[in-house]
């Protein structure tokens, strides 16, 4: 269990750290490089309407899945964890 | 739950293609992304699939999830300025009106329409009898002034039927101008139809020092709305909150929510929630509601919507 358990653990990690990349670096938000993968993104000052609306096409575009546009909620984007998890989920079938 | 006084619906039929590609410009702008026909084309796609609400149950939906009551809803005309939508200016108008007088009062329909047109006037009588408009849209983004003669017609024509008139005021997409679209000419425009109420759309965006500075000239029937200050002050919450909260200060009871939906939400409830909190925060205690009794705005003070 805790191998399968640790596999997923670094699965979302990797997709973590894509998206902080991305918002890093597409954009512009530095300050991405300096929380930790459960911090508040909004809180934090990270990510703003348009940055969802972005990260949002980004995780689409990369990993091959569509957004339940009604089922997002703050939750989802409340850390790179939290995002990174919906991300997994949405593409755990592949 | 909040009234949004500035809202729209959105779907491609009803904007001049000139329009939709601006707005994909004005968004890529924004986001500092370059700009070209192949990010216009990728960007127009992903917009449109946040954007498009062709009944409303769209709209309706995110306003639940986002605690937002009432929504009014703005026809925008560009089609003299722009070219043609799709759509004719009459079905713009009946179409999006249909749709909001069937959404049991949550969505509140202003009609629109270019002074400029022939049949303005004809146009905002039948949409206020006829098609179940309550208040008029003014958008002078294009090659007319409030107080042209045009467009004092058509507001005499929602003051005769009682109904309020929201104009955009501020800043606007790269093909229109914003030249006449001056707070001046909107206090000017209230002061000359005292009986009629008047909403400075987006309070001016970046000009709503203006009503601030010169607040002994602003008549009584003139309110305002913070629709598209989403992004105002790089989308900075403590800064938007505190010049709403210094709108209020002078304006007491006066200054509304608004969202300029979809344009800065994107029917997002994530998005929207978080706006109406802002704000309902800022404008501390004194909301402004639209009395579906006698179709008008009002001040309800005390209350908290959202303990």
């Amino acid at each position: 269990m805790s191998h399968v358990s640790d596999r997923d653990e670094a699965r979302l990690v990797a997709i973590a750290e894509e998206l902080r990349a991305f918002i890093a670096i597409d954009l512009g938000r530095h300050g991405v490089s300096f929380i930790s993968i459960d911090d508040d993104l909004f809180g934090s000052g990270v990510l703003d309407s348009m940055g969802v609306v972005e990260v949002m096409s980004f995780c689409e575009a990369r990993y091959q899945f569509t957004f339940d546009l009604s089922a997002i909620g703050e939750e989802t984007f409340s850390s790179l964890r939290r995002l990174a998890g919906c991300v997994a989920s949405a593409t755990s079938h592949t | 739950m909040i009234d949004d006084v500035h809202g729209n619906l959105y779907a491609p039929r009803w904007y001049p293609n000139e329009f939709q590609r601006a707005m994909v410009r004005d968004y890529l702008g924004r986001r500092g992304k370059p700009v070209n026909q192949v990010s216009i084309a990728e960007a127009l796609c992903s917009l449109n699939r946040l954007l498009i609400d062709q009944d409303g149950r769209r709209t309706v939906a995110t306003m639940d999830a986002a605690g937002i009551g009432t929504r009014l809803v703005m026809i925008l005309d560009f089609g003299v300025e722009l070219g043609e939508a799709e759509a004719s200016v009459e079905q713009i108008n009946s179409e999006v009106l249909e749709i909001c007088a069937r959404s049991s009062g949550r969505l509140v329909g202003f009609c629109g329409v270019d002074p400029r047109r022939p049949n303005a006037c004809a146009l905002v009588r039948q949409a206020l009898r006829d098609w179940g408009g309550k208040g008029l849209k003014l958008h002078p983004t294009g090659d007319w002034s409030l107080l042209d003669e045009r467009c004092l017609a058509v507001v005499s024509v929602a003051a005769d039927h009682g109904a309020p008139v929201l104009s955009h005021l501020g800043k606007t997409v790269d093909i229109l101008s914003d030249r006449s679209a001056s707070p001046s000419d909107f206090v000017e425009l209230a002061r000359r139809f005292p009986s009629c109420q008047f909403v400075a759309g987006h309070c001016g965006f970046g000009l709503w020092p203006f009503f601030v500075e010169y607040a002994d000239s602003v008549p009584s029937n003139l309110w305002f709305d913070v629709g598209g200050w989403q992004e105002l002050y790089g989308g900075n919450a403590v800064a938007q909150a505190t010049a709403i909260a210094q709108l209020c200060e002078v304006f007491p009871g006066r200054v509304a929510f608004g969202t300029d939906a979809p344009f800065y939400g994107f029917n997002m409830p994530l998005i929207e929630g978080r706006w109406r909190a802002l704000v309902e925060r800022a404008v501390g205690g004194r909301y402004v509601e639209w009395d579906r009794s006698d179709c008008k705005l009002r001040t309800r003070i005390g209350a908290t919507y959202h303990p």
